[in-house]
């Protein structure tokens, strides 16, 4: 009895933490392209760049992740645009993170002094070879902390998708209560594993955070 | 977790109104175009699967670490289908207040989940003829010697805290027999309202009484007392389609009444502990149409 | 020969017709008018916000003029009416930006390149060298302000004196015409003044370069100019040689911040 209720949990662990992964992993990437495109853009000289960043920047950083993603799924298909769950699920998360990420992007590349930005300019660089080369390479490594808090944010915020059908690590927690009425052990596997990803995440920061070590730069 | 599911629901609710209206906005131009195409059924027999909407609501839907879907309503609701010419039924998982915006979103063909018939409801959704009847049940701590048999009992006595499913019936029921607001709590799901009754956080739990079966069964270490409510009416599910698949719906009971006929209805319902009997000389029309009319 | 010396007198290499500078409305240089021959090196001075800074930034298109125009060896920085001039666009001003270095007063050094990187970079960006031919211009350079070891250092492992030479390292290194200079010696210890001035003449003596230089040291400026010119009120108020701007100023303004006896008119 038991090893079959341990089984059981098991497996539903598996498959739920296989959802979370990919949710985070994914979620993570579109974030981290969300927020140099937009971030980037907050800062363009072209107006209508501008203005476009800024909404999308504050729309997904004013709304609910929560709602969000409701809309993906169950909103769009009323327009014809009909998205699998877990296509859903990655849109959702990684365009709200990646408002934030945005954020921190302009906010790092607005911090580099603009000693930075003149010295650019008296050596004729153009805008782009500024940012390549100058801007970006200083402003990287003051990002990394706070994409790893906002990767962290995405995996917990990951759970809200059990909304849209698909069965990550608290959704299977739960099925695995509602199946066997054991509530102490699934949540105690769950929090464990939650910490394990957390965990993770930050040694993946750390050693980003070693590589991008200005010492290392090389052009 | 339980101010998580609460807000799930609560989303849930507001967000498939709107998305109902926004969903008759775009169906009411697809509808205008051509009759020559295939109807659902056809459609659905083409592809050889119905996708089914879900959620884990033991007994009425029971679904396995492995995903296997399984419970009265999906069984039932396979047996239909596959006299339809439907052999494969595919479930959608969901929580329960997403099963009727993933209907009108189109991520499911139909609802197969415990979905009580009520006039709220009957607006957003097309429901089938009854399938699935339930009393209603009250579980209780068996140390507690309170004698309580209607919801009515439970407006008399002020210090008890009654837990109610979020988003079912039974929160409408026992505010019609005069239980304030603030002394009805919203319970998520059933371990939940075991584990608030077992802490004191309520001291009624009311619910489906195949439902509250269930539950003290998976408890059975515990002693809960188990009271059939005398003032409720008995309730039924019905299997819901979207509103704009009448043709699909009025196909499907056509079936379900073969069924009810021919005992393979009675052979489910009795293999996963519900009543047939109770099903019988209720119809759609009349827990659409709501109270006023019993 | 005698025609070519005609042409170049013609052109002079920095040519300010009637610029007008106001920042929120207070007016920094009001009508300025200078021509700076090829190859001069003039010292700007005179009290702080008189407008000596701006006239480096304007030239090195960090600033933009309210009015008049700016011509490089007769080519026009701005388009459009003189009284609403507009910068070149990007890829014309690139062209006349090329010929114009800068050291800025504290040096804009890149963090986090290594000296090495500081240098070869702009000439690899500026597509004046290969990465090869970039870092052996860069050492050469390097050796030349008397840092051949320190090339593989991050800016920050330097001091102010180390930083400066190479910040007019990095200059050099896109062989422009004209060097400006802001507030040189500033940053330097007193005793390092006299190093600067010796490795800026050695540059004048090497490439010819025309030369800007800002500065508060009088002394300095004595030393290592052809021209003074003395700043007051976005104005030029004296104009010439060291030895006549020092020794007998003609403004009761330059006596004043000279330290001179005033001349009663």
């Amino acid at each position: 009895m038991t090893e079959l209720v341990l089984s059981d949990l098991l497996r539903s662990v598996l498959r739920g933490l296989e959802i979370t992964v990919i949710l985070t992993i994914s979620g993570s990437i579109l974030a981290f392209v969300c927020a140099f495109v937009f971030g980037l853009g907050r800062v363009s000289r072209w107006r209508f760049i501008r203005v476009f960043s800024v909404c999308y920047i504050e729309l997904f950083r004013g709304t609910s992740v929560f709602v969000q993603v409701f809309w993906l799924y169950y909103a769009l298909p009323a327009f014809g645009l009909l998205l699998s769950p877990l296509l859903a699920g990655i849109l959702g998360l990684g365009l709200n993170v990646g408002a934030y990420g945005a954020e921190v992007v302009r906010s790092a590349v607005q911090a580099t002094g603009r000693d930075q930005y003149e010295a650019c300019c008296a050596l004729n660089f153009t805008r782009y070879q500024t940012f390549r080369y100058i801007i970006l390479p200083q402003a990287f490594p003051r990002m990394l902390p706070v994409f790893g808090n906002n990767m962290v944010e995405l995996m917990k915020a990951s759970s809200i998708v059990s909304l849209i059908s698909l069965s990550d690590i608290t959704f299977q927690a739960q099925q695995f209560r509602i199946r066997t009425g054991q509530t102490f052990l699934p949540f105690a596997v769950t929090l464990i594993v939650y910490f394990i990803l957390y965990l993770g995440i930050l040694f993946f920061i750390r050693s980003v955070t070693r590589l991008a070590n200005p010492q290392k730069v090389k052009v | 977790m339980i101010s998580f599911s609460k807000k799930i629901k609560k989303y849930s609710f507001i967000l498939g109104i709107s998305l109902s209206f926004l969903y008759f906005i775009h169906s009411a131009d697809c509808r205008a175009n051509g009759e020559s195409r295939p109807t659902r059924l056809e459609k659905l027999q083409k592809r050889g699967y119905v996708r089914i909407g879900l959620s884990n609501e033991p007994p009425w839907t029971v679904i396995d670490a492995d995903g296997q879907v399984g419970g009265a309503g999906p069984d039932l609701t396979h047996a239909v289908f596959q006299r339809m010419g439907v052999s494969e039924l595919q479930g959608v998982l969901s929580t329960f207040g997403g099963l009727i915006p993933g209907l009108l979103a189109g991520r499911s063909d139909a609802i197969s989940s415990g979905l009580f018939i009520q006039p709220g409801r009957c607006q957003a959704v097309a429901f089938s003829e009854p399938d699935l009847c339930d009393r209603e049940a009250f579980l209780m701590k068996k140390d507690m010697p309170l004698a309580l048999k209607t919801y009515r009992d439970l407006a008399t006595d002020s210090s008890l805290q009654v837990g109610v499913p979020a988003g079912g019936t039974e929160e409408r029921e026992a505010l019609a027999a005069g239980v304030p607001a603030s002394r009805l709590v919203p319970v998520p799901d059933g371990p939940s309202g075991m584990i608030m009754l077992l802490a004191g956080r309520i001291q009624v739990y009311s619910l489906p009484a195949s439902s509250a079966q269930h539950l003290v069964d998976l408890w059975r270490g515990q002693k809960f007392s188990l009271v059939t409510v005398e003032d409720a009416p008995v309730m039924c599910a019905g299997t819901a389609f979207s509103p704009n698949a009448v043709d699909l719906r009025d196909a499907y009971d056509h079936v379900l009444a073969k069924l009810k006929a021919d005992g393979t209805y009675d052979r489910i319902l009795r293999a996963h502990g519900f009543d047939p009997s109770l099903a019988r000389g209720h119809t759609r029309e009349e827990f659409c149409r709501g109270k006023e009319s019993l | 020969m005698i025609i070519m010396e005609q042409i170049a007198a013609s052109r002079p290499m920095v040519q300010i017709s009637d610029v007008s500078k106001a920042f929120n409305g207070i007016s920094v240089l009001d009508g300025l008018n200078l021509e700076i021959p090829i190859g001069q090196k003039v010292a700007l001075l005179g009290p702080s916000g008189s407008g000596k800074t701006t006239i480096l930034r304007l030239l090195m298109t960090l600033e933009t003029i309210d009015a008049g125009q700016v011509r490089i060896e007769g080519v026009p920085m701005y388009e459009g009416a003189p009284d609403a001039p507009c910068l070149l666009p990007e890829g014309q001003i690139r062209a006349v930006r090329s010929r114009i270095g800068m050291v800025f007063q504290h040096f804009g050094l890149f963090p986090h390149l290594n000296v090495l990187n500081n240098i070869a970079l702009p000439q690899i960006l500026n597509g004046q060298a290969g990465k090869t031919e970039a870092e052996n211009r860069a050492h050469e350079l390097l050796q030349m302000v008397g840092l051949g070891e320190k090339a593989y250092l991050l800016p920050d492992q330097l001091s102010g004196g180390q930083k400066q030479r190479v910040a007019i390292a990095r200059a050099l290194a896109l062989q422009p015409d004209i060097l400006l200079f802001d507030e040189p010696t500033s940053a330097l210890d007193p005793q390092r003044v006299s190093d600067v001035l010796d490795l800026l003449n050695m540059i004048c003596r090497k490439t010819g370069t025309t030369m800007l230089l800002v500065t508060h040291e009088m002394e300095f400026a004595r030393q290592f100019a052809d021209r003074i010119l003395f700043f007051d009120h976005g104005q030029i108020v004296e104009d010439g040689a060291p030895d006549v701007v020092f020794t007998n100023p003609k403004d009761n303004r330059t006596r004043a911040f000279l330290g001179l006896p005033v001349i009663d008119v």
